[in-house]
């Protein structure tokens, strides 16, 4: 993938987490994967960028974390979405159909 | 695997604050890191490519560290208690041997031994370092030479070193060059200031402080100005300007922190 595509598609990691977390409450690797398989295996996200958007996210409340009750291996550190967090999954996404709509224009 | 991908994980952070959010972070990047491990197990990489895959795949360490906003700390971080001690005692010991008996030079070694022992008290290598400051002492009293003695500081710092590769070259060049200067020239004194150059790349690598900085400023103006000009006396207070500091300095960073780690 063309370096200009994936940072296209990074831009919108913190979209992307609201999404999958409305789901249901997922963990790291669980988020990593899943966008993974979503986009039929094109693009994967570096888990560091995963981390930027978490920590990012779980500061502006729109996600909160908790860890897991794991007992074998390394534990899992669960995401939950708030409401705020839904608020601005809602407003991202008219956000970007609205700049796509205007690309799709100008491009 | 699990023990391995500890290790790494743990490598990765070592340079870093230590409390518990770090031990949080690591937890994590440490359960998702073996997840991945597994689910490529199970598509059937080896374990040494499933290993490599699984650490590529986390993105730069430079990225980690910064993402997680950790901040370095130095493995001989400095206590300025400990400091403080030290320079006091040692700043009595050089005053009475200078005043009462007028040993001005060579007795700047108690400085010397003040630093040494800090370095025994605040580094997790601290046996190496007595180790190295016994042996010193030993060759200096058994056979008067206390030049060629000095290499073992080096030796013990690039141990101390440990996987800093960078470290540990320069004190093998720096060990190098003593030795040629020595054996080639002659040049056991004044050579030895060489390990100072040394001390202050350590420095400026590992800890990038004004404190450690003001510590070698003013060993450097202590020894020059007592060499070039014999003016062991009054030069002294140097030490006591650079603990001062380091007072101030360190007093300033562990308000902040403390309120840091209220929050």
């Amino acid at each position: 993938m063309a370096k200009l595509t994936s940072d296209l598609i990074r831009g919108h990691t913190d979209t992307m987490v609201l999404k999958l977390l409305q789901e249901r409450d997922m963990y790291g690797y669980e988020l990593v994967k899943e966008i993974f398989q979503r986009s039929n295996k094109e693009y994967e996200l570096k888990e560091v960028t995963l981390y930027a958007s978490l920590r990012r996210l779980v500061s502006e409340k729109c996600v909160e974390s908790y860890w897991g009750d794991e007992t074998r291996g390394g534990r899992r550190k669960y995401y939950s979405i708030t409401i705020v967090g839904v608020e601005l999954y809602n407003k991202n996404r008219i956000d970007w159909t609205y700049a796509k709509k205007i690309l799709d224009r100008l491009l | 695997m699990e023990k391995k991908i500890r290790e790494y994980v743990d490598n990765v952070f070592s340079s870093y604050e230590n409390n518990s959010r770090t031990v949080d972070i690591k937890e994590e990047v440490i359960s998702n890191l073996l997840e991945r491990v597994n689910d490529l197990l199970k598509e059937g990489f080896k374990r040494n490519e499933a290993f490599d895959r699984a650490i590529e795949s986390i993105g730069s360490k430079e990225d980690l560290i910064k993402t997680f906003d950790l901040k370095k700390v130095s493995e001989y971080r400095i206590n300025y208690l400990a400091v403080l001690s030290t320079t006091v005692v040692s700043t009595i010991v050089y005053l009475v041997l200078g005043f009462v008996f007028d040993l001005w030079n060579p007795s700047w070694l108690v400085f010397f031994v003040g630093l040494m022992v800090l370095g025994t008290i605040e580094s997790k290598f601290g046996v190496v370092w007595l180790l190295a400051m016994g042996i010193y002492i030993l060759t200096g009293s058994l056979y008067g030479d206390w030049f060629t003695g000095l290499v073992i500081f080096g030796i013990a710092a690039s141990l101390s070193a440990g996987k800093d590769k960078l470290i540990a070259g320069i004190w093998v060049l720096i060990i190098t060059s003593y030795f040629v200067l020595g054996f080639g020239y002659g040049l056991w004194h004044p050579g030895w200031l060489i390990f100072f150059v040394g001390f202050a790349l350590t420095v400026i690598i590992v800890e990038k402080s004004i404190v450690a900085f003001s510590w070698l400023v003013a060993i450097f103006a202590f020894l020059f100005i007592g060499f070039v000009y014999s003016l062991w006396n009054p030069t002294w207070v140097v030490f006591l300007l650079a603990a001062a500091i380091t007072v101030y300095l360190e007093t300033g960073r562990r308000k902040v922190e403390e309120e840091t780690n209220n929050e």
